[in-house]
C-alpha cells in the first residue's frame, strides 16, 4: 500500500477508505464458509483409483459378504510414491442372477494401481502378472527376501497367497514354495515382523472362523427378519505364525512359538514393543473373544499376557467384538497405546500403556468412547493429521447387521455408517471433529480396510478407505495448518541400489526446547490393510531440526543429528552415530 | 343462550382446545412390515390400530391415549424400529408427563442409538419421577461412566447402594468407578463383595484382576485371570424384562428359552421353545434350531424318549449329504442319548460318525466320540478322533490328555511319554500335563519309560502350588516306584482321608487298591482309571 508523499486531508481520508475496503474484502473472504476447504476430500474417482468392491451377495446373506476388503499402500516400483493394492470378492453361492452379475463385471480380481504422481493412478494389474480371482480379504506388505522390493501377502476366504515382487513391475506367486499357504484358512489381517531379530521378516496370519458356504448358518433377528449371523455361530480358526528361514521359505512355528496356543476369531493384528524391552511383540484383536497380547520371550516364543495386563477384555469384564486395531504413542510418554474398534453398543477401546506393557482402559475418560457407541468400527489408525505433534484418530465404520431404517428405504446393502475423525487435544482427551472435517464424513458407506500414508508426498498423511460392496475412497489431507513436520524412511542396507523398509524400527524425535516424540516404522495395524511404512512426524510450530535416535529391529541404536524438517529423509541402518 | 354466553362458551372451548395436550403431537406412522415375522406384524398392527382408534375418538381419556402411544412405541422399539418408536414415546410423554415408563424407554432407545446426551437427559427425567428406581440408577450410572463422568456415576451408584447394598450390578458399578479413579483398594472391596454374593459372576474376575494388579498384588490377580468367563451381569430391571418378553416371534422365544437354560430351568426352557415353534413357519431355518433345543431341554429333564423324537425329526429334515450344522447336532445329541443307555450303546457310534460327516469341524462330536471309543476299549480309533479334535482346536486340553491316555491304552508307552513331555513344554502353565507325565514316568510297564526321579522332581515342583488329591496320588505313585513305600503309604492314606472327607467316594476303591499294592511293596502300574477323564456330554444346545 502506497501513501501520497504529502497527503492532504482529503487524500488521507480516501486512503483510509481504501484501507477499510480492502480490510472488509479480506475479512469477508476469511468469513465466507463456502471458501473454506474441506480438511479431507475424496479424490479416488478423479485420480483414477476407480474400483468398486464386489462382495458376492445374492440375498442369501452369506457371512463373508460383510467382512472384506482390505487395502494396501506400498511403493512396489521404488519410485518414491505410494501405489495401491486392493482385494476383490467373488460370487458366493450359485444364485443365477448373481452369477450373471459377476459375469458382467468380469474379471473380478484384486487390483494394483501405480501412482504416477500428481494424484494420478493407473491400473497396472494386467502388466503386473497378478491374477487373483479368489475371494480376497486382506493385505500385508513386507520385503520377505530382503531384495529391496516390497512383496505382498494376500489373505483370503480359503487360503492365502504370497506374491514376490520381481523388481521389474511384475509379481510371482511363490506361496507353495514359501510354505505360507495358510491352507483352508480364512485369514483377514496379517503382519510381517522380525520377531527373532535375525534380519528376516517373519509372518503372522490372523485367522477368523472355520467356514464354508456349504456349511453357512442362517440366522434371524428377533422380528423374524433374515440377517447376518454373529461370529459365535461358527468356531474360531487357529491363527498361524511363520518363521522366515532366510532362504525364501517359512516354517510354521505356531504350536511351539505361541505358548498355550490361545487364539480367537482374529480380525486385527498389530506389532510393537509393548513392554519396552527392545523386542517386538504382537497384539491380536478377536471378534467376541478376549484379545491377546503376545509378549516376546526373546527365545522364539511368545506368552499371552493380555488378561493380567488389562488388555484382554473391557473394564466391565466383557470380551468385545473387536475388529480394527492400531498401536501408537498417543500421550507422548514413550510407550505404545492401543485403539481397538468394536461393535456398536461397545465403545471403541483405548488401552493406555503404563510403559511396562500393562494397560488401563481409558475409553470413556478420553472422549473416544461415547461417540463410537452408535457405530461399528473397522479400519482405524493413529496419525497426526494436523501435524501438531499429537496422534489423532480416523475410524471407518460400517455395520454387520441390518439397519432397519435403511432396509425400509430399500437400500440393498443396509449396513452403512459414516466415518469419524478425532483430534487429540494433548491432554489425554480426544474431540470428535468429524462434522468439521469435510463433506466426505457425511457419506455413509460400509467401511472396512483403511490404509494411512502420504500419497501425494506433500508432508501430511492421507487416508485410503475400502468399503464392502462400495467404492474406494482416497481422502486427501488438505488441513489448513502451517505446522512443520519431518518425514523419515527407515531402511536397511542397500541391495543393488534398493532398500528395504525396516519395519518395527523405533524412533525418538528429540526436539530442542520441546518434548521428545516417539514413533515407529510400521505397515501393519488397522483392519486387513497395510500402511505407508514411512514415519511422518508433526512438529507443531517448532522449526529447529530434531535429532532422531533409531532403535533398529536388530536392537542396534543409532543417532542422526539435525534431520531436515519439512521434507523426507532416508535413514539407513549403519549410517548413523552409535 | 345469549350471544354473549355463546361467545363465552366458544371462547372457553377454543381455550380448552388450544391448551389440550393432544395439540402439537408428533405424527406417528405404521412402518412397512412385510420383512417381519407374521406374528410380529400382527402385534405391531394391533397396537397401531388401537392407537389410531384412541386418536380418532375425542372421548378417549388422555391417560389411555398416552398408554396407547407408549405401547405402540414399545413394540416398535422391541422390533428395532427406533426412528418410528421415538415420536410415539415423545407423544406418550407429552400426554402423561408423570408416567415414568416413557422417559425410561426413551432413554433406552437413545442408548441403543448411541445418542448418549439424549439418553442421559431421559434417564434423569425418569429419576425425577422415581428417584429411588434401582434400574434407572444403575443404567444412568453406567452411562455416566461411558461418558467419562465418574463423579456423577459415583453419586448414582452410591444412592443405589444405599437402597440395595447386595445387588451385584451396583457393587460392580462402584467397583468400576473406583478403578476409574485408580482407587484400587476400594475397587477390590466392592468387586470381592460382588463376587461373594454371586460366585457365578464370571465377568467380575477381569476387573478384579485389574484392581489387584493396580495394587501391585499380582499373586492375587493371577487366579482371577483363569476364572474369567464372558457373562454379562444382570441388572434387576422389570421394565426391560417386559420389553424383552414383548415380541411374539420364534427367535424371541428361543432367546427366552436360552436364558432359562442358563439358570438350569429345563422345564421353563422347554415351554418357551414350544411357544417359539408354534410361531415359526415350517420353512424357517429357525424351526430346526428350536426343535433341537426343545429336545435338549426334554433330555435334561430325563424325558429321553420325547427328546429322541425331536432329535430324529431334526436329523430327518436335513439333507441326505453335505455339510449341515443342524443335522450334525441332531446326530450328536442322538449319539449322546444312546451312549448313556447301556442297552443302546452300540447304536451310538453311527450317530457320532454321522455328526462328523455332516460337520467335520464339530469339536464336541470328535471329542465325545474319542472318549466313547477309549472307554469301549478301541484306543487306536480313539487316537484318530483326539487328533482330529486337536487339528481343529490345538488348545483343547481334554483332547491332548485323552490322546496320552489312549497311547497308554494302546501300549505305546514311549510315545505317551514323548507326547506329554511336548505338552509340558508347549503349555507350561497347565498342571494336568505335568501330573499325567509324572504318572507315566512312575507307572509305565516299560522300564525304558519309567523315571522315578524325574517324576518326583515334577511332583515336588507342583507341591508348591495347589495340593489336590490327584497330586497326592501322583506323589504316592512316584515314591512307590522310587522304592520309598513307607512314604507312599503315608501319603496315600492322607489322600484317602481327604477324599473321604470331601465325599469323593467313587474314587476310594481304586485308591484302596493302590494302597494295598504299596503295603505289599509293589509299585502301581495303572496311571489312571477310565473315569479320570470321563466326559459326560449333554445333548448339543448351541
Amino acid at each position: 500500500m502506497f501513501f501520497p508523499s504529502s497527503p492532504s486531508c482529503l487524500s488521507r481520508l480516501s486512503c483510509l477508505l481504501c484501507l477499510c475496503a480492502v480490510a472488509a474484502c479480506g475479512r469477508k473472504a476469511a468469513e465466507n464458509p463456502s471458501q473454506a476447504r474441506d480438511w479431507f476430500s475424496d479424490v479416488a474417482q478423479s485420480s483414477g483409483l476407480v474400483f468398486t468392491h464386489f462382495n458376492g451377495m445374492s440375498g442369501h446373506l452369506y457371512y463373508p459378504e460383510i467382512m472384506a476388503p482390505g487395502v494396501a499402500l506400498l511403493d512396489y516400483d521404488n519410485d518414491g510414491d505410494l501405489d495401491v493394492y486392493v482385494t476383490q470378492g467373488q460370487p458366493l453361492g450359485n444364485d443365477p442372477k448373481l452369477l450373471e452379475e459377476a459375469k458382467a463385471r468380469a474379471p473380478l480380481k484384486d487390483r494394483l494401481f501405480r501412482n504416477d504422481g500428481n494424484l494420478h493412478f493407473t491400473d497396472v494389474t494386467e502388466a503386473s502378472g497378478i491374477n487373483l480371482q479368489t475371494y480376497g480379504m486382506g493385505v500385508a506388505v513386507g520385503d520377505f527376501d530382503n531384495d529391496g522390493f516390497v512383496d505382498i501377502y494376500r489373505t483370503g476366504l480359503n487360503g492365502a497367497v504370497l506374491l514376490h515382487n520381481n523388481g521389474n513391475g511384475t509379481f510371482t506367486d511363490v506361496t507353495k514354495q514359501a510354505g505360507v499357504a495358510d491352507t483352508n484358512g480364512w485369514g483377514v489381517s496379517a503382519t510381517f515382523f522380525d520377531y527373532d531379530r535375525d534380519g528376516w521378516l517373519d509372518l503372522f496370519v490372523g485367522n477368523y472362523l472355520i467356514y464354508s458356504t456349504a456349511g453357512d448358518v442362517q440366522c434371524e433377528s428377533v422380528t423374524g427378519r433374515r440377517d447376518y449371523c454373529p461370529p459365535n455361530s461358527y468356531r474360531a480358526q487357529p491363527s498361524r505364525l511363520y518363521h522366515n528361514r532366510g532362504n525364501g521359505t517359512f516354517e510354521d512355528v505356531t504350536a511351539k512359538a505361541l505358548l498355550g496356543g490361545a487364539y480367537g476369531p482374529a480380525l486385527g493384528a498389530s506389532t510393537a514393543d509393548f513392554n519396552n524391552d527392545g523386542w517386538i511383540d504382537l497384539y491380536v484383536a478377536n471378534d467376541g473373544q478376549p484379545n491377546q497380547l503376545w509378549i516376546n520371550q526373546h527365545d522364539g516364543t511368545f506368552k499371552d499376557t493380555a488378561f493380567i495386563a488389562g488388555a484382554a477384555v473391557s473394564g466391565t469384564g466383557q470380551a468385545e467384538a473387536s475388529m480394527g486395531i492400531d498401536a501408537g504413542d498417543i500421550d507422548n510418554d514413550g510407550d505404545e497405546d492401543l485403539i481397538i474398534t468394536n461393535w456398536l453398543d461397545q465403545m471403541n477401546a483405548l488401552y493406555v500403556n503404563d510403559g511396562t506393557g500393562n494397560f488401563e482402559d481409558r475409553r470413556a475418560a478420553s472422549g473416544l468412547g461415547a461417540p463410537s457407541l452408535a457405530k461399528t468400527g473397522f479400519g482405524a489408525g493413529w496419525f497426526d493429521f494436523d501435524r501438531d505433534g499429537w496422534l489423532d484418530l480416523f475410524v471407518a465404520n460400517g455395520g454387520v447387521a441390518t439397519i432397519e431404517a435403511q432396509a425400509r428405504a430399500h437400500d440393498p446393502f443396509p449396513l452403512k455408517m459414516t466415518p469419524q475423525l478425532y483430534r487429540n487435544t494433548g491432554a489425554g482427551r480426544f474431540e470428535d471433529v468429524s462434522s468439521r472435517a469435510g463433506a466426505v464424513f457425511k457419506i455413509a458407506d460400509v467401511g472396512r480396510g483403511v490404509a494411512f500414508g502420504d500419497i501425494d508426498n506433500d508432508g501430511d498423511t492421507d487416508v485410503l478407505v475400502a468399503n464392502t460392496n462400495g467404492p474406494l475412497r482416497l481422502l486427501v489431507n488438505n488441513h489448513p495448518n502451517q505446522n512443520h513436520w519431518v518425514g523419515l524412511r527407515l531402511v536397511g542396507p542397500a541391495k543393488a541400489g534398493h532398500y528395504r523398509d525396516m519395519l518395527g524400527a523405533r524412533l525418538e524425535i528429540i526436539r530442542p526446547g520441546a518434548p521428545t516424540l516417539w514413533r515407529r516404522a510400521r505397515a501393519d495395524g488397522s483392519y486387513a490393510s497395510a500402511n505407508d511404512p514411512r514415519v511422518l512426524v508433526g512438529l507443531g510450530a517448532a522449526t529447529a531440526a530434531p535429532t532422531v535416535k533409531v532403535t533398529w529391529p536388530s536392537g542396534q541404536v543409532e543417532t542422526f543429528a539435525n534431520v531436515a524438517i519439512d521434507r523426507y529423509t532416508t535413514l539407513a541402518e549403519g549410517s548413523g552415530s552409535k | 343462550m345469549t350471544i354473549r354466553a355463546f361467545a363465552g362458551a366458544c371462547l372457553v372451548a377454543v381455550l380448552i382446545a388450544c391448551s389440550s395436550p393432544r395439540r402439537d403431537l408428533l405424527p406417528v406412522t405404521l412402518p412397512e412390515l412385510t420383512r417381519l415375522d407374521p406374528g410380529v406384524q400382527n402385534q405391531v398392527r394391533e397396537r397401531y390400530d388401537k392407537l389410531k382408534a384412541a386418536m380418532d375418538s375425542s372421548s378417549t381419556p388422555i391417560a389411555d391415549l398416552a398408554s396407547s402411544y407408549g405401547q405402540y412405541g414399545m413394540v416398535l422399539q422391541a422390533a428395532e424400529f427406533f426412528d418410528v418408536a421415538e415420536p410415539s414415546y415423545l407423544d406418550a410423554q407429552k400426554l402423561a408427563p408423570d408416567d415414568v415408563r416413557w422417559p425410561y424407554y426413551l432413554a433406552n432407545l437413545y442408548k441403543s442409538r448411541g445418542d448418549t446426551d439424549k439418553a442421559e437427559a431421559a434417564f434423569k427425567r425418569a429419576l425425577e419421577l422415581q428417584p429411588n428406581d434401582l434400574a434407572t440408577l444403575i443404567w444412568l450410572g453406567r452411562l455416566e461412566l461411558d461418558k467419562g463422568k465418574p463423579a456423577e456415576a459415583e453419586q448414582l451408584f452410591s444412592k443405589a447402594y444405599s437402597l440395595a447394598p447386595n445387588t451385584v450390578a451396583v457393587l460392580a458399578g462402584l467397583g468400576r468407578v473406583a478403578v476409574d479413579k485408580r482407587d484400587y483398594e476400594s475397587a477390590v472391596k466392592y468387586l470381592e463383595q460382588a463376587l461373594a454374593i454371586d460366585p457365578e459372576g464370571d465377568s467380575l474376575h477381569a476387573p478384579l484382576a485389574a484392581a489387584y494388579r493396580g495394587l501391585g498384588q499380582l499373586d492375587k490377580a493371577r487366579p482371577h485371570v483363569g476364572q474369567w468367563k464372558n457373562r454379562d451381569l444382570p441388572v434387576p430391571d422389570p421394565r426391560q424384562q417386559d420389553m424383552d418378553l414383548l415380541l411374539e416371534s420364534g427367535l424371541s422365544y428361543e432367546l427366552r428359552g436360552i436364558r432359562e437354560f442358563e439358570i438350569r430351568d429345563w422345564k421353563g426352557a422347554a415351554e418357551f421353545f414350544r411357544k417359539g415353534l408354534a410361531l415359526t413357519p415350517n420353512n424357517s431355518p429357525l424351526r430346526r434350531s428350536l426343535e433341537h433345543k426343545l429336545g435338549t431341554a426334554l433330555a435334561l429333564q430325563g424325558e429321553t424318549a420325547d427328546a429322541e423324537k425331536h432329535f430324529t425329526a431334526v436329523a430327518e429334515a436335513g439333507p441326505k449329504d453335505g455339510i449341515d450344522e443342524a443335522t450334525a447336532k441332531a446326530h450328536y445329541s442322538l449319539a449322546v442319548l444312546m451312549a448313556s443307555d447301556p442297552k443302546r450303546v452300540p447304536q451310538a457310534l453311527p450317530h457320532f460318525e454321522a455328526a462328523i460327516r455332516y460337520q467335520p469341524n464339530y469339536i464336541e462330536a470328535h471329542l465325545a466320540m474319542a472318549d466313547f471309543l477309549r472307554r469301549t476299549r478301541r484306543p487306536d480309533a480313539a487316537l484318530i478322533q483326539y487328533r482330529e479334535t486337536l487339528a481343529i482346536s490345538p488348545r483343547n486340553n481334554v483332547a491332548r490328555l485323552g490322546y496320552a491316555m489312549s497311547l497308554v491304552d494302546a501300549k505305546r508307552h514311549r510315545d505317551a511319554r514323548q507326547w506329554l513331555e511336548d505338552a509340558v513344554t508347549q503349555f507350561p502353565d497347565r498342571t494336568e500335563y505335568k501330573i499325567a507325565l509324572a504318572r507315566v514316568l512312575s507307572t509305565s510297564p516299560d522300564d525304558r519309560v519309567r523315571d522315578a526321579q524325574k517324576a518326583i522332581a515334577i511332583t515336588q515342583e507342583l507341591y508348591k502350588g495347589e495340593r489336590t488329591t490327584v497330586l497326592g496320588e501322583t506323589i504316592a505313585m512316584a515314591l512307590a516306584e522310587y522304592g520309598d513305600y513307607q512314604q507312599a503309604i503315608a501319603i496315600q492314606r492322607d489322600v484317602m482321608a481327604a477324599a473321604q472327607k470331601a465325599g469323593m467316594t467313587a474314587q476310594l476303591p481304586h485308591m484302596e487298591q493302590n494302597l494295598t499294592l504299596y503295603e505289599r511293596h509293589q509299585p502301581c502300574r495303572t496311571p489312571w482309571t477310565d473315569e479320570d477323564l470321563a466326559l459326560t456330554p449333554s445333548p448339543a444346545n448351541r
